[in-house]
């Protein structure tokens, strides 16, 4: 038996698991739980756990509507459940507690154990803040990635030679892929940085909580200042190819004056050793 | 990175050329396929420099040190070349300019041309091919062929314009095989495949360069005299007319991309490396192999000659008939073939062994 069935068993019956994936705007469909904002251009939507494998959707949510805080052998369970065993960038839940809510996080897996009246108000913002504080992981994840790539890269933004010709696109592709998470940071900033509300409600607590637990605002400053640094090696790339393309025709036609050159002094040379010899 | 394709055509190469100078040597017989067996050899060797420095550059291999090596290369072959000369066609024939003297002088030539855009390798190719008609005009080429071999006095600008325009192979228009394979090779290995042209176009190229030659054999008797004596003056080797140059182009790059299409790039073919094993043999020793059978059909004439009294050239194409030339090359090919692949290619045997290891 899964994990997921024994801990449904000792879990209240309302107990349920949703599976929701975040998809563009324009999809279709009935099952809508939030809309972000159209800079986002993305949706979150419930699917059955029957029409999707576990691994396919975005985020799981356990919600458990019980008035009552659970005992701590439930709330183990629940945390094991949540951490589960393929987190590659935060292995670590996070437990929220306020206002008779208790929230077990974790990018990929959330348990929202509350009142059945509170239980929408909290999911709905749990889901909203996850997608951003997901979307900042998976940038942190890439670029984490890519600094042997970075090092390997760092010569040629001093020196672009023909001989690096095959590497022109693979860098083209980076410089783009690394602009591309400077735009989505871009995007999600203002979400992930978003000012308190006030009079604060449930949900917007919930958020700012979540935000602060995970150190939203350090993270992005610092993913920030990681992407200044593969901006200007690549930026510098970029010139050095352009560079070296346009002194590469420049050249082409140097060369060509000095060939005609060279064939006016051969012919010269030879009319002169032609009649030496003879 | 070793292609069965060059394999294929170096071996092609050099057994047209043992084929040809077996019966021309011994029984004064040109045989019908005389002329294609040193345009594919140059040809190629622009293609297999090309490929010996991709390789050189995956490998790290800086910039001096590739000039250097090529440097030594070049003039490795052409002080091969002379003592070929020296020792085979005896010392009279020093300053005859074959084709080792060529190639070694290519292989200069391309160590300077591989830096420059290949527009400009592109351009002295089509130069090259278009002033040799006018330089040999000026150096009356007749009167440095006697008989229809080459001759020259002993005199600096004698040997001079025997290297660059009138000599067996100058380097006028010989050097446009060489960029013609050098420019081909590097297109289609571009390191970057994006800028790689597609295969056929070079298949095209081939067919439309033989077809041009066709052309220019068909019109040249329509032609004004200047023309079709001097541009378009038929089909003939020496000197290599520009119908024959255009033709023998045309058809090393057609066989070549047509083989590394079906060949090179046929995992099926190109994985079997059984299949291989004779054109391998004979493509890794090919310059030993061209040294070796003209040691192995002339030497004896030389020595039969002198023991005989006379001259040493006296037998030269009058040793024995055609029916016995030929039949004396196939066996020659024969046991080299059985000895050559008994060598390990490790070892330092054959003249490309001694080559890597005193230039790298």
């Amino acid at each position: 038996m899964s994990l997921l069935k024994k801990l449904l068993e000792c879990l209240p019956e309302e107990s349920r698991i949703e599976k929701i994936k975040f998809v563009p705007r324009e999809t279709n469909c009935l099952n809508e739980l939030f809309q972000f904002p159209v800079a986002m251009n993305r949706k979150a939507i419930s699917v059955s756990p029957e029409e999707i494998r576990s691994d396919e959707s975005d985020l799981t949510l356990l919600v458990v509507p019980s008035s009552i805080s659970l005992d701590m052998e439930k709330v183990t369970a629940i945390r094991e459940w949540v951490e589960g065993d393929n987190h590659a960038t935060e292995p670590i839940s996070l437990m929220l507690s306020l206002q008779h809510v208790q929230i077990l996080w974790s990018p990929n897996r959330i348990a929202i154990v509350a009142e059945a009246k509170r239980v929408e108000t909290v999911q709905r913002a749990m889901i909203e803040a996850s997608f951003y504080v997901s979307e900042l992981m998976n940038i942190e994840f890439e670029i984490s990635q890519r600094w042997p790539q970075l090092e390997e890269d760092i010569p040629i933004a001093f020196q672009y030679d023909q001989k690096l010709i095959g590497k022109k696109k693979e860098l083209m592709q980076k410089f783009q892929s690394i602009y591309s998470f400077r735009a989505h940071l871009a995007r999600i900033t203002p979400f992930l940085l978003c000012p308190h509300v006030y009079p604060p409600t449930l949900a917007s607590q919930v958020g700012e909580r979540l935000r602060e637990r995970v150190r939203v605002e350090d993270r992005v400053e610092f993913i920030s200042d990681q992407l200044e640094v593969y901006e200007e090696v690549y930026e510098l790339c970029s010139q050095r190819i352009n560079d070296h393309q346009h002194a590469y025709k420049g050249h082409t036609l140097e060369w060509m004056i000095i060939i005609l050159l060279l064939i006016q002094i051969l012919l010269s040379v030879f009319d002169y050793l032609t009649i030496a010899g003879s | 990175m070793r292609y069965p394709s060059v394999d294929i055509l170096r071996t092609v190469a050099i057994v047209v050329m043992v084929l040809v100078h077996f019966p021309e040597n011994l029984s004064n017989y040109i045989p019908p396929f005389t002329g294609l067996g040193a345009p594919l050899f140059t040809f190629l060797s622009g293609v297999s420099y090309r490929l010996w420095l991709n390789g050189q550059e995956a490998r790290g291999i800086s910039d001096v040190e590739i000039s250097k090596i090529s440097i030594r290369r070049g003039l490795f072959v052409f002080g091969v070349g002379f003592a070929f000369n020296v020792i085979i066609w005896l010392p009279e024939d020093t300053f005859n300019w074959d084709v080792l003297t060529f190639i070694g002088s290519a292989i200069l030539i391309l160590n300077l041309l591989r830096r420059v855009p290949i527009s400009i390798s592109v351009l002295i190719a089509v130069v090259s091919l278009m002033i040799s008609p006018a330089l040999r005009a000026t150096a009356v080429y007749s009167s440095y062929w006697e008989n229809g071999y080459f001759e020259c006095d002993l005199t600096l600008t004698d040997v001079i314009i025997g290297f660059l325009a009138t000599g067996y192979f100058p380097i006028f228009p010989w050097i446009t095989f060489s960029l013609a394979g050098f420019i081909t090779a590097t297109l289609m290995f571009n390191p970057d495949l994006e800028e790689r042209p597609p295969l056929w176009n070079f298949t095209l190229l081939g067919s439309g360069l033989f077809l041009l030659a066709m052309f220019g054999l068909f019109i040249r008797q329509y032609t004004p005299e200047i023309i079709s004596t001097h541009i378009l003056s038929g089909w003939h080797m020496f000197p290599p007319a520009t119908e024959y140059i255009l033709a023998t182009i045309g058809m090393a790059m057609f066989l070549f991309t047509l083989l590394h299409q079906f060949v090179d790039l046929n995992p099926k073919i190109s994985s079997d490396v059984s299949r291989f094993r004779v054109f391998k043999t004979f493509s890794r020793y090919a310059f030993t192999i061209y040294l070796l059978h003209h040691m192995v059909h002339l030497w004896p004439l030389w020595i039969y000659g002198y023991a005989m009294g006379g001259e040493t050239t006296a037998y030269w194409q009058k040793a024995m008939p055609v029916t016995v030339s030929i039949p004396l090359a196939c066996l020659f090919l024969f046991v080299c073939y059985l000895v050559l692949k008994r060598l390990n290619p490790d070892d330092r045997y054959g003249v490309e062994g001694w080559m890597r290891w005193l230039c790298g």
